[in-house]
């Protein structure tokens, strides 16, 4: 199933700009004025089989690269490959290939776990097989316990698992998750490790943002740093901590570098002296 | 070949199953319940008391050319279906994306492997099923009723016309309820469009033909040939007007419909379900979702 030829995700000059919020609705169904420009002509390639690290502050823009590779936001501008099939054109064949997890758990509460999964599952074709799919991924979640009650019962955590399992139900060859390891206890964090590393031997390619630093550092292979819908940087994961500091010295973990990008950091994680990363 | 059949196929098999998942989350909420209870009472009692207006000969005298057959009963019921049929169009249909937006549930349906125009037409078929389940059982009823209370039923033809008929009415306003929700940031603005447009067809168009009449000078007398003709023409551009025209001419009141010949009967209902649920299908397709 995988194209090895091809890269995962291909992005060129990619922008995105929302209407301009009114105060009024009326006036925003109407108007045509634009608003804020999210992301500015980003150019971005992730080949096939990588697990990448998609960094940034928050309003940098992420969710909405990410949703905007999954098919679900329009871009403005700019083209979107996801294995050489254009998003724009081949939507739906591009999409029988991605799944997507979205940073807060997007679930109808009424429904079971494994109804839920199976329904999601059951649009890529895995009909009979959907009911039986969806309770081998949600046991592979550590959901076993929780399948009798309905989803909007669960826990916050266990509602990310389930959503996780969506994304996952039918085999994707690329994974977008937002947030992934938010809200999950420190057992959940290591099982979704040890999920992501499956997936990567097994040549599928994973594409997270998260803000648990640490993580990416540990998880992903290529790691990018977008700053006001702009690629500030993107390198291997090992190369960016290799990378030299105008003092001289090099950074102490992945903190460091994306906290002197963006300028968020105190003055002397800026300097290289108080970094605690990895 | 080969693969636009796959295409086509996917889209279909995808709009099915959301039109499922939608029909099951109409059904199962309480508005629902309280739509078919009250759909059910309207329908159900206006056929028994125009069935019993039927039995009483000393009120034939009414229009004594109308009250003449079951079927024409069946007819005359249209006219609480008419009335009730849009407000439970609108109110199982209106949220129907609003909802999806307020969850968050929206994006995780768009990222599936079908087009945004194939996602819109699930949602649709979803609601008009909903809708449908709530007319087909309160007609059956219904005709029940009318068989029970005038002694002889309604043919089958006119009852099975009368079911796809309200069917499509209820079609018209879910399109024009949805088209209206693309837009609509909250759950009220799109509601609020469905009742406008129920309001508009229901009432204010009965208006119309007598401003007109009033006007031109004409004798405001349905019998009136005139005025009938302009009457039975402004109806054709409303979808109760002719979602009444066309059960006229079906249960053997032709004579009622002067100045509209079936065959445009037929294309107006047609293009009343079809004209709005493609618009609908285009402002979601272009819309973010």
């Amino acid at each position: 199933m995988n194209d090895v030829k091809e890269p995962a995700v291909s992005i060129k000059g990619l922008t995105k700009v929302f209407p301009k919020e009114t105060r009024f609705p009326i006036m925003a169904m109407l108007s045509k004025l634009e608003g804020p420009k999210v992301v500015k002509g980003l150019d971005l390639e992730i080949p096939t089989g990588e697990v990448f690290g998609f960094l940034g502050p928050n309003g940098a823009g992420k969710s909405t690269v990410m949703t905007m590779i999954a098919g679900i936001l329009r871009p403005t501008k700019g083209r979107i490959k996801v294995f050489g099939l254009d998003i724009a054109k081949d939507g739906p064949r591009a999409k029988e290939r991605i799944g997507f997890a979205p940073e807060v758990p997007a679930l109808y509460g009424e429904m079971h776990p494994v109804d839920l999964v199976a329904f999601h599952g059951s649009f890529y074709g895995l009909g009979s097989k959907a009911k039986e799919r969806a309770r081998d991924v949600l046991d592979r979640l550590g959901l076993t316990g929780s399948l009798d009650q309905p989803v909007g019962k669960l826990s916050y955590g266990n509602q990310k698992k389930v959503s996780l399992a969506i994304a996952l139900v039918h085999e994707p060859d690329l994974l977008l998750l937002d947030e992934p390891t938010t809200g999950l206890d420190p057992g959940s964090v290591i099982l979704f490790r040890d999920i992501v590393k499956d997936l990567k031997k097994k040549g599928r390619t994973v594409f997270l943002s998260s803000h648990v630093l640490t993580e990416v550092e540990r998880m992903c292979d290529t790691v990018g740093i977008l700053v006001q819908g702009q690629l500030k940087l993107m390198d291997r994961t090992e190369k960016v901590l290799q990378t030299v500091g105008p003092d001289g010295a090099r950074p102490s973990g992945l903190e460091q570098v994306f906290l002197g990008l963006t300028g968020q950091g105190p003055p002397e994680a800026l300097k290289g002296g108080a970094g605690h990363g990895g | 070949m080969a693969g636009e059949m796959a295409g086509l196929s996917r889209e279909f098999k995808g709009a099915l199953r959301v039109a499922r998942r939608e029909m099951a989350r109409s059904l199962l909420s309480i508005r629902s319940a309280v739509i078919f209870f009250l759909l059910f009472l309207l329908v159900v009692g206006g056929s028994y008391g125009i069935a019993e207006i039927y039995n009483a000969a000393n009120l034939q005298t009414i229009n004594a050319q109308v009250y003449r057959t079951p079927d024409t009963v069946l007819f005359l019921v249209s006219s609480y279906t008419a009335l009730m049929v849009p407000i439970a169009a609108v109110v199982l249909s209106f949220d129907s994306l609003a909802f999806e937006r307020s969850k968050g549930t929206m994006a995780l349906m768009l990222v599936k492997p079908f087009q945004r125009e194939s996602l819109a037409l699930g949602k649709f078929l979803g609601a008009l099923g909903a809708v449908s389940v709530h007319i087909v059982i309160s007609s059956v009823v219904a005709i029940a009723v009318i068989a029970y209370f005038t002694g002889s039923s309604p043919s089958l033809f006119n009852s099975v016309f009368f079911i796809v008929m309200t069917i499509l009415l209820a079609g018209s306003y879910i399109g024009i309820t949805m088209a209206a929700s693309v837009k609509a940031k909250q759950h009220g603005d799109a509601v609020m469009a469905g009742i406008a447009a129920w309001l508009v067809f229901t009432i204010f168009w009965l208006l119309l033909p007598m401003g007109v009449a009033f006007a031109m000078g004409w004798v405001y007398d349905v019998n009136d040939p005139t005025f009938l003709t302009f009457s039975n023409r402004a109806d054709a551009f409303n979808p109760n007007g002719v979602y009444n025209l066309c059960l006229a001419t079906s249960s053997g009141n032709g004579f009622l419909t002067l100045g509209v010949a079936p065959v445009f009967q037929a294309l107006s209902a047609l293009l009343w379900f079809f004209i709005p649920l493609v618009l609908f299908i285009i402002a979601f397709g272009r819309s973010e979702g």
